[in-house]
């Protein structure tokens, strides 16, 4: 990956005062080293049932009494990952209280599943003088294309049968506040007993579901209460917690459709170096390898929770074509899959040779764009 | 959106062009087609059947380094560990094929992923996952059973080396290779320049030390 200047999170909201907002509902006290309650660092929507509260709580509690070592990792760029992610998380260190701090700033209330966004939750809140910062600056919304069959024959079903889908987490105030800022009206959310305006994506609202629990997606799906489980949801935390920063263009950090790569044309990657995807596969890196290195986790845990941040990290896009050389590549490449798969012998693949020579000349043609880390300064302020 | 919505159909049409949602697609079983209100069952872990009851056999050796030990032998400063693993019998090799063949069911190929509705690969995909649950078994079978690092390694060159699997398998392969070649002191058996540098890249980020 070609090294680029790099920016911090330069605005970070003074520590003591975050923390206030973070805990004032509880009317808990200041001390930032001290762990809290979980119930301190989010507030729970009456729609999260007890279990799936109590397991949040419980993660919580393990955020907050971690230890976390000198793992003597290093990132792509060749500098020690946990040093590098603290500078890339505006931490001041890689510690649990820091942790816990950062997630509180981004996460204010957890909503469950059956949450429904209609008129008795949402309502249109009184501005009091409230405006939209950078206001004619919206993130892209980025759109994948329509899914093009590769020719050939088609796979067969996956090994693994599929037949529902149901919602892991998702980061609605952040989408909340960019509806209201697109259409320029102030958008207000009743969520756990209170009137909450949408004055800044960090009014953190997180909507967590079964997919979060449940047994064919945990880590260690024999022991529910297993420190491997706790910490793969931490890693989904900090990457729905991501989406609660940045502005104008950098906004809520929206995913890209991918490029390239296993999910070339979907909708699942980020077009920098900080976002969501590389936040949560640095943190769940981070918390797996000092769970291995303490002897914490088994090594089938260490192995599943390896693949999780190895398939996050695969959705960081390094760098962007210009779209002509782009979509120009995606044909010739789309003809090289499928001249491989139909074999060499194929008559109408002869020019298999040249198409992989034209796929290089268009890559070194190309106008390429290296990406970057986004201002994760966040937009607004929390009323 | 259009100036006539209502001010909460909008909001739910920005949530749609949104895509913030984070959707997991759930395994089920034909159970639970026939009764959606059941929890999807999980698969039985295989290695429940290879399991030896973890009390020491007499006269048999002690296993070798785990995770914690091998840190502790490259130079790391000690950690407090959980006990070691009680030795264990040798693995037969019938249940070593077993777990094989367990492993390379359960990995599927980008082709099938890629197959799965969009919105189920915003989060790890579930086949993936389900490979990670086997290839975890195997992890833990090869650390109670040093006695088949070697076909551990075989098997992992062969799974990194498969152009069809999705690259964070391949790299988790790789390094597993590249980690067992050093505990077999065979370092030819892990070439770098073997992978496209898009699994050697992920391949690095897996720390050193099985």
């Amino acid at each position: 990956m070609k090294k680029t200047p790099k920016r911090s999170d330069s605005r970070r909201v003074p520590v003591l005062c975050a923390w206030t907002l973070a805990i004032s509902l509880a009317g808990a006290g200041c001390a930032r080293d001290e762990a809290k309650a979980p119930e301190a660092v989010f507030k729970f929507d009456a729609t999260v049932p007890a279990e799936q509260k109590s397991r949040i709580s419980k993660d919580l509690e393990r955020l907050q009494t971690l230890d976390i070592m000198d793992l003597e990792l290093k990132n792509e760029d060749g500098l020690d990952l946990v040093q590098d992610t603290v500078r890339m998380m505006g931490l001041a260190k890689m510690a649990s209280a820091e942790l816990t701090v950062w997630l509180a700033d981004r996460v204010h209330y957890v909503i469950g599943q059956d949450f429904a966004l209609n008129s008795e939750t949402l309502f249109m809140a009184p501005r009091h003088g409230f405006s939209y910062e950078n206001r004619s600056e919206i993130p892209s919304i980025e759109e994948a294309p329509a899914p093009v069959r590769d020719p050939g024959p088609q796979p067969a079903a996956s090994p693994v049968p599929v037949h529902t889908a149901t919602v892991v987490m998702a980061n609605i105030g952040s989408a909340l506040y960019l509806a209201g800022k697109m259409e320029d009206f102030l958008i207000g959310i009743k969520v756990a007993g209170d009137d909450v305006p949408l004055t800044s994506p960090r009014t953190g609202i997180i909507q967590v579901g079964p997919g979060l629990f449940h047994p064919s997606l945990e880590i260690n799906p024999g022991e529910p209460g297993a420190l491997a489980n706790s910490l793969e949801r931490l890693g989904i935390f900090f990457h729905e917690a991501r989406h609660s920063d940045g502005h104008g263009k950098s906004l809520g950090f929206l995913h890209a459709v991918c490029p390239i790569g296993d999910y070339r044309g979907i909708h699942a990657c980020d077009r920098n170096l900080n976002g969501p995807y590389t936040t949560g596969a640095r943190m769940t890196q981070i918390l797996a390898e000092n769970c291995r290195r303490r002897g914490k986790c088994q090594p089938k845990e260490t192995e599943r929770l390896r693949i999780l941040y190895l398939d996050s990290y695969s959705r960081m896009i390094p760098e962007t074509l210009d779209a002509r050389s782009q979509s120009d590549l995606d044909t010739v490449q789309a003809k090289i899959a499928a001249c491989e798969r139909a074999g060499a012998a194929n008559e109408t693949c002869s020019n298999l040779d040249r198409l992989r020579a034209q796929m290089t000349s268009l890559k070194a043609s190309a106008r390429i764009t290296p990406s970057a880390e986004w201002d994760a300064v966040p937009e607004g302020a929390r009323r | 959106m259009t100036p006539h919505m209502t001010p909460q159909a909008k909001v739910l049409a920005g949530l749609g062009a949104t895509a913030l949602i984070v959707v997991a697609v759930l395994l089920s079983t034909q159970s639970n087609t026939e009764n959606p209100g059941a929890a999807p069952q999980t698969t039985a872990s295989p290695v429940a059947e290879v399991e030896v009851n973890p009390v020491a056999a007499p006269g048999l050796p002690a296993p070798s380094l785990s995770g914690a030990q091998a840190v502790q032998a490259a130079g790391a400063p000690a950690l407090p560990t959980s006990p070691p693993l009680p030795p264990l019998p040798p693995l037969d090799e019938k249940q070593w094929t077993a777990q094989v063949e367990r492993v390379e069911k359960a990995i599927p190929t980008i082709q099938q992923v890629r197959a799965l509705p969009a919105e189920a690969l915003h989060e790890t995909p579930a086949p993936v996952r389900e490979a990670a649950e086997q290839l975890g078994e195997m992890s833990e079978l090869l650390h109670q059973h040093p006695e088949k690092l070697e076909e551990g390694a075989n098997f992992y060159r062969k799974c990194a080396a498969q152009t069809e699997y999705m690259g964070s398998i391949r790299a988790l392969c790789a390094a597993n290779l590249r980690n067992i070649s050093v505990v077999l002191k065979k370092p030819e058996l892990f070439q770098e320049s073997e992978y496209p540098s898009n699994v050697k890249s992920l391949t690095d980020k897996i720390p050193s030390g099985w």
